[in-house]
């Protein structure tokens, strides 16, 4: 915490008073877009074609008037997150590369065989160490569920994607995913059975290769994990598949500011220091007992 | 009709009882195949009897019936019938003969000796994990053949033991260092 709060002080003093310009920009963009769409919408209400051409017209001319605000990449987001997250993240690995406007490729995720059936696909907040071979990023699934009236978008996941490399490869697929029944429709591997109920409780494992699951999840991997998990309040799923190392976590949107709320709120910047620091814990300590199995 | 809906009925209470009757063989032949998982892993740590034999005879200072001793081990386990029980015995004594190895330091500090202990590390995880999946099948088959109406259809099923440590020179674990 100490830590923290020493570099929080630093940022702080070097940023907040630029950044706090901007944050204001940003919040009369979102406040000028939203009045603009609240009166678009009332031309579909009101039903007198006068009113509603003379409404569409302000409204072109406000956007021209304002086009710059509308239509600018928003220096607030780009200051933030090159300056303030850029730190946090080094504060927690200093040989971590951050790169805000970068992303992960589908076909990475798809490599990871987490059979999550979804539609659209968002990474941004790409993360790279090269010395422990680590590749890592904010990422959002959603799937568009029904048609017609009773269409909607449901988010299937939300939160940090991560793979590792192995220093060996065990030629098998291993999935560790949380215990939700529709998994089980789109995984070909048949769910094995393991001698630890809380584990069972709270997780399932598919795999082609029984021998290589039971020899990573033992009875202490296991319980260490849940304990971890519970005590830090951090949910994930791992997929090992060949000699690389995939893990979920369910940490929800991280690295974003808030334009509402105070800038450079305290709280949310020790969320994601926390975070990201359990993140990599987790991510070492799955894959040392992995590598464990070469001996 | 009356004959069609007993014939019905019949008929479906026969394809529950071959269901029940088949899944009950399916999980007994699962057991069987655990069985000869755990054997097999049991019988590959004697074949690193040979590696052992080279880290004792290049040493001069070595016990003869050390080395007489680990022979007779592997003649005596690649002669034996599959059976789990002497093969676990088999491989206790292989650990003690292992454990002898430790008083003399120039065979501790050998590079065939660390390779063998590396190799003795990922058999034990693995005859350990064949263990776990054992003892896991065998509780499902035995769930499956004394639960209710399974244990009336299938009166021909007898329950499969689980694998548990007997003996009590079995349960003293031997601790090898590196």
């Amino acid at each position: 915490m100490e830590k923290f709060n020493n570099e929080y002080n630093e940022v702080y003093n070097m940023y907040n008073d630029d950044l706090e310009v901007l944050r204001k920009k940003e919040k009369a963009r979102f406040i000028l877009i939203f009045v603009l769409v609240l009166i678009f919408f009332s031309t579909l209400i009101i039903s007198n074609n006068m009113y509603s051409i003379s409404v569409i017209l302000v409204i072109i001319v406000l956007v021209i008037l304002n086009r710059k605000i509308i239509f600018s990449r928003s220096m607030y987001y780009i200051l933030f997150k090159e300056k303030i997250i850029r730190r946090i993240i080094n504060l927690v690995n200093d040989k971590l590369d951050y790169y805000p406007e970068k992303s992960i490729t589908v076909d990475l995720y798809s490599r990871s065989l987490f059979s999550d059936n979804f539609t659209d696909f968002f990474s941004n907040d790409l993360i790279l160490s090269k010395e422990n071979n680590i590749v890592m990023s904010d990422l959002v699934l959603t799937r568009v569920e029904g048609s017609g009236k009773k269409r909607r978008t449901v988010t299937v996941f939300e939160g940090m994607f991560l793979k590792l490399e192995l220093d060996f490869n065990i030629n098998s697929n291993v999935r560790v995913l949380l215990d939700k029944c529709m998994y089980d429709i789109y995984i070909k591997e048949k769910k094995i059975d393991i001698d630890s109920s809380e584990f069972e409780e709270k997780f399932n494992i598919y795999t082609n290769n029984r021998m290589i699951a039971m020899q990573i999840f033992t009875s202490d991997v296991m319980a260490e994990i849940i304990e971890y998990m519970i005590k830090n309040e951090l949910e994930f799923e791992v997929s090992i598949v060949n000699n690389e190392l995939f893990i979920k976590y369910n940490t929800g949107n991280m690295f974003e500011p808030n334009v509402f709320k105070k800038n450079l709120d305290k709280e949310l910047l020790y969320f994601y220091y926390v975070k990201l620091e359990k993140v990599l814990y987790v991510s070492d300590m799955i894959k040392k007992i992995v590598n464990n199995l070469e001996g | 009709m009356n004959i069609f809906l007993i014939i019905s009925i019949l008929f479906i209470l026969i394809v529950i009882y071959v269901s029940i009757y088949n899944n009950a063989i399916y999980l007994k032949n699962k057991v069987e195949q655990s069985i000869s998982s755990v054997d097999v892993y049991l019988k590959q740590r004697f074949n690193l009897i040979p590696n052992l034999v080279e880290c004792v005879k290049s040493y001069s200072n070595y016990e003869r019936d050390l080395l007489e001793n680990i022979v007779k081990l592997r003649e005596d386990c690649l002669n034996d019938d599959k059976n789990i029980s002497k093969n676990l015995n088999y491989n206790n004594n292989l650990n003690n003969l292992i454990a002898r190895l430790e008083s003399y330091p120039e065979i501790k500090a050998s590079g065939t000796y660390i390779k063998l202990q590396q190799s003795l590390i990922k058999m034990e995880n693995q005859i350990q994990a064949a263990r776990r999946i054992l003892n896991i099948d065998v509780t499902k088959y035995n769930t499956f053949i004394k639960v209710f109406p399974n244990s009336i259809l299938l009166f021909g099923f007898k329950e499969e033991e689980l694998f548990k440590i007997n003996d009590e020179e079995e349960k003293n674990n031997i601790d090898i260092e590196v």
